[in-house]
């Protein structure tokens, strides 16, 4: 009976600890979403940092890192670091986008259609569906001279 | 937008303005006077065929008169105010010009705004897709 007890408060720990790590984790990749917006690239960068290790094994800090990397015109670090993703968690359909827009912007286009039929593979959600049919939309309107250049690397 | 109005000038209704004169021999008729020789033209045919009609003796009267009112005063149609109907039709053509340019630059706007609304409509799919990533996020 005591043997129960506590292995149940064991677990009760362990479920609190895993939903408090979750929280700060999302905190943190809140944290980099925002500085992202603000230019603070190499904050960013930290931030998703924070939330892998509180994380572990998870798909969202690496891409929300790469992201990062994109958003501050280091296209070709993005795009190495997205391939890695997209392969070892190639069900999940963000890096696939992210990847496909990084390699628009760093002009390889039909790289990145192919990136965007994976995502199309995937199960996506509402807003990632969303977002990948704004994506096409944008690319079939654009001719490949349009594309604008990649941006000079701030971090 | 100078280019612009320079091709417009140059490549559509300036050119054609400046070829008729050539086009008729080097002699310039003034509107005025065209429309003049065409009114007096039109009230003569008038004038012929309204006997044949029933009660067109009246009709040819009025014909006659105002074939005699446009002999008597040339001036009115060919002389300063012909001129300023030459004017006139110059302003036409420059407004016809500036029309189409405002046409132009209409569609451009729009293509300008379907591009902006494009990008915007982007940027909010893109953020609400890292939002509900972030959100519904589970280990």
């Amino acid at each position: 009976m005591t043997d129960e007890l506590s292995n149940d408060s064991t677990y009760e720990n362990e479920t609190r600890d895993r939903t408090s790590g979750l929280e700060r984790a999302r905190t943190e990749l809140k944290r980099a979403y925002v500085q992202m917006g603000f230019g603070q690239f190499e904050e960013a960068s930290e931030s998703c940092s924070r939330a892998a290790t509180m994380l572990g094994e998870h798909y969202l800090p690496e891409t929300l890192r790469a992201a990062v990397l994109s958003a501050s015109g280091r296209h070709r670090e993005a795009i190495a670091a997205l391939k890695v993703i997209r392969k070892k968690y190639p069900e999940q359909a963000l890096p696939h986008l992210y990847f496909a827009e990084a390699c628009f912007l760093s002009g390889r286009r039909r790289q990145a259609q192919r990136a965007l039929n994976c995502a199309q593979d995937c199960e996506t959600s509402t807003e990632e569906a969303s977002f990948l049919e704004r994506l096409r939309t944008l690319w079939n309107q654009i001719e490949p001279s349009e594309v604008p250049p990649p941006l000079e690397p701030m971090m | 937008m100078s280019n612009r109005i320079d091709n417009f000038r140059s490549g559509t209704t300036g050119a054609a303005n400046k070829a008729d004169p050539g086009e008729r021999g080097g002699e310039e008729k003034p509107f005025g006077t065209f429309i003049k020789n065409a009114a007096d033209g039109a009230l003569k045919g008038i004038a012929a065929v309204a006997p044949i009609l029933p009660g067109g003796q009246v009709v040819k009267m009025a014909a006659d008169g105002l074939r005699g009112f446009t002999d008597g005063a040339p001036d009115q149609l060919g002389g300063a105010n012909g001129e300023q109907m030459d004017k006139m039709w110059e302003m036409q053509e420059e407004n016809q010009m500036f029309n189409l340019q405002y046409l132009q630059l209409q569609e451009e706007l729009q293509a300008d705004n379907r591009h902006f609304s494009t990008m915007s409509n982007l940027m909010k799919a893109r953020h609400d897709t890292a939002k509900s990533a972030i959100n519904n996020m589970h280990v």
